[in-house]
């Protein structure tokens, strides 16, 4: 096996679902070690590209490859962080038990037990997220950004080399964003980070590449969008990246509205 | 009616049968309450009636025949719902008068005088026999091994199916021994409660349980216990009065449940007091530790 620089590699990829295409011919590489923000409209697909990484939903065509293989041999490489609102958090399970459970991968189902590497890692976990304290606690009985640092632990737990996040950070207040990024840029040292979010601040101060997607990918490269790809990815120019953003996210758009 | 249980064999059999059932109805209630299969267990329930009928029919006990059609159909409309977008909803709407309509059908084929069928419909609890027993204990047993051998994978599953799938856990093992077990259960639970009357016993338990408790064995233990008082009641009641034992065992555990909802509410509260009382930390003051 060659030695992958690449940490995925999606080539002509088509998805969707039923009668609805969601991606549409995408090629894009993602390089190991990189920080890449996905951006894009709602419906856009990126949801449906992070499951396609995770080989949760199989592709209609094309390749995908994760860390040079097929994503059903590489799950426990991966740290999934779901979007946060799509867990019932009335079930029955405390703080530890929920990030415990990343420590299941590769495991034997039948009379599972966790080791006390299991349980010094799932500790080591909380401790890194700042939710230690909070592990007995049934999960239904958290801020939401307690919940999402939560979510974040338990695909630590895994311990990835790639950590795929979904809008990690919506609901959250400035604040409890800010170190919610400071944090995942703490960790791109260990491992290559793809994170779905339209928040402005994540893409001009903490990502180092952006990938737009609208069904098919529209761009991939350093944050540096022009405003005519606004247009074209979002249908208008939207506030969310071209206003009262630091540097190096837009140039003016001048006279155009 | 302490000396009677001493007395009467059937009385202790009775006993035994609302123990025995109050294992199931609690291990098994709390996994559909929380992963919303209460409907759907009541569909495989129904289910059930077609193997009653069948049983009668081939003169076979229609106990068996019972668990091989709630097996058959449970397992079969998990495999339905994964190869298809079919709303759950819809698959009950079909199994569940299927299970009904082949019942009657075999019944009507049965010569003879068409049987009794209240029994199995609403249970009877005081004509358990040492058989019924016997099958009750050990599917008791397979449900017990099943949950305490399978028990990270269960929690990981009834709690987040993608992540579970993204960890390549196998959840089609776990969604097919949850159907199984929710087919097992309706045959423990047939002579006690009945087919139409099955999902208040098993409700109920685990609705009361998660007052108290939040973490899900918890709440299956309560639940077995809670269980295991209202068949008692219930078929001190059934004795008494002479009504059938799901009937007196559903009237109570639901009035009991909608007392306590309405007259106190203090269950949550303290509960909720509790937690909050540890809860010292503010997200504000939280940093993050590098
Ligand atoms: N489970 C699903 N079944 C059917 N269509 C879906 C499903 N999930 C997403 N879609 C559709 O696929 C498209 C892309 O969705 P998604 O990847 O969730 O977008 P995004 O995450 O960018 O908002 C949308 O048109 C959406 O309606
Ligand atoms: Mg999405």
């Amino acid at each position: 096996m060659n030695e992958m620089k690449q940490a995925v590699c999606l080539q002509n990829v088509s998805a969707g679902y039923g009668s609805i295409t969601a991606l549409e011919n995408i090629n894009l590489t993602i390089k190991k070690g990189s920080f890449t923000g996905i951006i894009g409209p709602n419906g856009g697909g990126k949801t449906t590209l992070l499951k396609i990484m995770l080989g949760l939903l199989e592709p209609w065509s094309g390749q995908v490859e994760i860390f040079g293989q097929n994503p059903k041999y590489n799950r426990r490489l991966i740290g999934y962080v779901p979007q946060a609102a799509a867990i019932n958090r009335q079930f029955p399970i405390s703080v530890r038990q929920v990030v415990s459970l990343g420590r299941m991968a590769g495991k034997l189902p039948i009379f599972h037990r966790y080791s006390s590497v299991d349980r010094d890692r799932v500790k080591w976990c909380l401790n890194r997220l700042d939710v230690l304290d909070l592990a007995e606690r049934q999960i239904g009985q958290l801020s939401s950004g307690q919940w999402q640092r939560v979510l974040i632990a338990r695909a630590l737990a895994v311990e990835p080399a790639l950590l795929l996040l979904d809008e990690p950070i919506s609901g959250l207040d400035a604040s409890a964003s800010t170190r919610v990024y400071e944090l995942l840029q703490e960790l791109n040292q260990e491992m290559t980070i793809i994170m779905v979010t339209h928040d402005t601040l994540a893409i001009s101060a903490y990502v180092r590449d952006i990938a737009c997607i609208n069904h098919r990918l529209h761009y991939h490269g350093e944050p540096d969008i022009s405003p005519e790809l606004v247009i074209q990815l979002y249908g208008c120019p939207v506030e969310l990246i071209a206003h009262g953003v630091p540097h190096r996210v837009l140039e003016k758009h001048g006279g155009k509205s | 009616m302490i000396s009677a249980l001493l007395q009467y064999s059937f009385l202790q059999n009775a006993v035994m049968g609302a123990l025995l059932a109050s294992i199931a109805c609690g291990i098994i209630g709390a996994i559909i309450v929380e992963k919303k299969l209460v409907m759907m267990s009541g569909g495989i329930a129904h289910t059930a009636f077609g193997g009653i009928g069948l049983g009668y029919y081939l003169q076979v006990e229609p106990m068996y025949t019972a668990l091989g059609f709630s097996m058959f159909s449970a397992l079969s409309i998990a495999q339905i719902q994964r190869r298809s977008t079919v709303m759950p909803d819809v698959l009950i709407g079909m199994f569940w008068p299927l299970g009904m309509a082949l019942g009657i059908l075999f019944i009507s084929f049965t010569p003879g005088y068409p049987p009794s069928m209240s029994t199995y419909l609403f249970g009877d609890i005081l004509t358990v026999s040492v058989k019924d027993l016997l099958v009750m204990a050990i599917l008791d047993s397979l449900l017990l091994l099943i949950t305490i051998s399978f028990f990270h994978l269960l929690q990981a599953y009834l709690f987040d199916e993608e992540f579970s799938n993204a960890l390549g856990l196998p959840v089609v093992l776990a969604e097919s021994l949850t159907y199984a077990m929710i087919a097992l259960t309706v045959v423990v639970l047939i002579r006690v409660v009945g087919i139409i009357l099955i999902l208040a016993l098993l409700c109920v338990p685990p609705a009361l349980a998660r007052i108290f408790r939040a973490d899900l064995p918890g709440i299956m233990g309560l639940s077995v216990i809670l269980g295991a008082m209202f068949c008692l009641a219930g078929l001190a009641i059934s004795y008494h009065y002479n009504v059938a034992s799901g009937a007196a065992i559903v009237i109570l555990s639901v009035l009991v449940y909608t007392l306590v909802q309405l007259l106190s509410g203090s269950g949550r509260i303290l509960f909720h007091r509790k937690h909050l009382a540890v809860d010292s930390s503010d997200e504000s003051v939280h940093t993050m530790k590098k």
